[in-house]
């Protein structure tokens, strides 16, 4: 399989503040990709660099065989188009009903006529199991359903890469296995690449094709691979992270 | 007609070459069934590359547009796949309308404003009620006001505005002394400049702008601040851990707004008189001595403490009105610009109604 993204020598820093280095890895088109790490190991900051929001380093980002940098200046709009975001708190506008949010990248980029939006947004909705929920507010809705909205907004163009950032936090474990499961069905029909930002190793042990660890101290991916790879590495600080977890879970 | 077709009979066969075409000829296309009586429609989409859910999409509104014609609808060369994708999205049930916009009949609107309004203004009064409350245990107990906050609240709403509300008083100043020197000097009373200014600032304009002026930063940054705080939660949030809203949120507001704004009424005055003095002393030939002796003779103490006291008032107007529609913000960010305006709007009309009050009560009294 062709590589969708790939990552090379990156490099993040604000000012003189060194956010990550030495980051090397590539997503295959059509798979489930999960940024994994603690709590400030940079997860979100790699995310927003991959989307083009942040542009604070060095190193090259190629989407689809494309420097992100020469898209930016060129075709970042069309760029754009190819992408959904889902953000860690839904990011919906509080104004617009949950069809209305949905219909909004379609109104601007697909058609004009309202009533074959509206359409489009029903049927997105029906996908994340938010059918009949058209007319509701974000703020009418759990937090669980918004960011079932946001998926279904991130999907309205029809991406060919699809960036979730912390799908499950802050979610129940019945609501997460609901969203994992979500995920997984929506790569699956729409043959979408997921690349997903978490903590919840649960979710991605149940979901991801391949992963890789951010380390916080070390600023730098400490592991990569398949899930079952990356948890089985004998590196001390791959097992320390995952014992931390274990241990967070247990006093839970 | 962007759409090639042809008609075979009673069968009418479309050839689209990009869906946007079948919404853009609809009316037509309605228009040949009805006149050469189609029975079926043929829509061959050999000529689109992308099937997906906004071809179905189309296809679906196209259906249903022209179901009323009860004629049969053939989609050709699709693949298997986009006709189950289709019948999928045609089964969706459509929300009947949008609940954003729902119509009401003008009665129904009218009533439940009237009732929104009276219902407000109770929570309003309730509001102030409770403020003074708060208020009079900050006066018997002075500690528990946030000293820090109402320290940092008064240079945001008073140290900041100097430039702006210096600026603006000194422009008026100017303006007012400019504009009746043209009239002063006809009778050779270009000395009472000193007094118009002087005394116009000291009793209305000078309280009346700063006000206004402090409103419009001050009383909207309020507003728009509880409102953030109220979306976020962060208000429940204090409310549970047991801080009283009043005591620890607003107080602190209202007390460093009515401590600054008379303070920034001085300021004004003096700025405005500055204004004044250049106008008299470099266009109307006056001599310095003159134009402030002059001043001294009009003004008294009286005035300025009128404007003064006028100003306290005000700044109590100002801050309660600010603070209590940044607590009406209920879950949008939407609200919060609402809010925002309305705590201008309402802090400016408070002030002109409250200065016309006082007026005509210092006029029988």
């Amino acid at each position: 399989m062709e590589n969708i993204v790939e990552v090379r020598n990156l490099k993040i820093q604000f000012g003189e503040n060194i956010i990550l280095k030495n980051i090397n890895f590539s997503v295959k088109r059509g798979e489930i990709f999960a940024i994994i790490g603690g709590s400030g190991s940079g997860k979100t900051v790699l995310l927003k660099h991959l989307i083009g929001l942040l542009e604070s380093y060095s190193g090259e980002i190629y989407i689809e065989n494309n420097d992100l940098e020469k898209i930016k200046k060129k075709s970042y709009d069309a760029f754009l188009n190819e992408i959904g975001v889902a953000f860690q708190y839904g990011a919906l506008l509080g104004s617009l009903t949950l069809a209305e949010n949905i219909m909004l990248p379609i109104m601007e980029y697909k058609t004009d006529n309202e009533a074959v939006a509206r359409r489009i947004a029903t049927w997105k909705l029906s996908l994340v199991d938010l059918e009949g929920f058209d007319n509701y507010y974000p703020s009418d809705i759990s937090g669980g359903m918004k960011k079932r909205a946001s998926i279904a907004r991130a999907i309205a163009l029809n991406p060919k890469i699809l960036f979730l950032d912390e799908p499950t936090s802050g979610l129940d474990p019945i609501t997460s296995t609901e969203i994992d499961n979500l995920i997984k069905r929506l790569n699956k029909r729409l043959g979408t690449t997921i690349i997903l930002v978490t903590h919840d190793l649960e979710s991605v042990f149940s979901i991801a094709n391949s992963l890789i660890l951010l380390d916080g101290t070390k600023k730098t991916i400490i592991a990569k691979g398949t899930p079952f790879d990356v948890f089985s590495s004998s590196d001390r600080d791959v097992q320390k992270f995952f014992e931390r977890i274990k241990k967070s879970a247990v006093k839970l | 007609m962007k759409i090639d077709y042809t008609i075979d009979g009673e069968t009418l066969s479309l050839l689209p070459t990009d869906m946007e075409y079948l919404l853009h000829d609809l009316g037509s296309i309605k228009h040949i069934i009805r006149n050469k009586k189609i029975k079926s429609v043929h829509l061959n989409l050999k000529n689109i590359k992308s099937f997906d859910d906004y071809t179905a999409s189309v296809i679906s509104y196209f259906h249903d547009n022209i179901k009323i014609f009860n004629i049969s609808l053939e989609v050709l060369s699709a693949p298997e796949d986009f006709k189950a994708l289709c019948d999928k999205i045609r089964s969706l049930q459509m929300p009947m309308g949008s609940k954003s916009k729902k119509k009401e009949s003008i009665l129904v609107t009218i009533g439940e404003k009237t009732f929104d309004t009276i219902y407000n203004s109770m929570k309003h009064i309730g509001y102030i009620g409770d403020l003074f409350i708060s208020l009079m245990t900050i006066v018997i107990r002075p500690k528990i006001l946030r000293k820090d906050e109402t320290v940092d609240l008064m240079y945001k709403v008073g140290v900041s505005a100097i430039p702006i509300v210096g600026l603006i008083s000194f422009l008026l100043g100017l303006i007012m002394a400019f504009m009746s020197s043209i009239q002063l000097k006809q009778f050779g009373a270009n000395i009472y400049v000193a007094s118009l200014v002087g005394l116009a600032m000291a009793r209305e304009l000078g309280p009346i702008m700063t006000s206004i002026i402090v409103a419009g930063r001050s009383g909207s940054a309020f507003a728009a601040e509880l409102g953030t705080m109220k979306i976020s939660d962060e208000i429940d949030a204090l409310t549970v851990m047991g801080f009283d809203i009043n005591k620890f949120l607003i107080l602190p507001r209202v007390i460093a707004t009515m401590i600054v704004l008379p303070i920034l009424t001085i300021f004004s005055n003096f700025f405005a008189n500055i204004g004044g003095l250049l106008v008299g002393v470099f266009i109307l030939n006056l001599t310095l001595p003159a134009y402030i002796n002059q001043l001294y003779i009009t003004l008294s103490i009286d005035d300025i403490l009128h404007g003064v006291i006028k100003s306290i008032i005000f700044a109590f107007l100002i801050a309660e009105i600010g603070c209590f529609r940044g607590l009406t913000v209920q879950k949008t960010t939407d609200d919060v610009g609402k809010a925002t305006t309305s705590a201008v709007v309402s802090g400016i009309f408070l002030i002109i109604l409250t200065d016309s009050i006082i007026a005509v009560l210092l006029t029988y009294i």
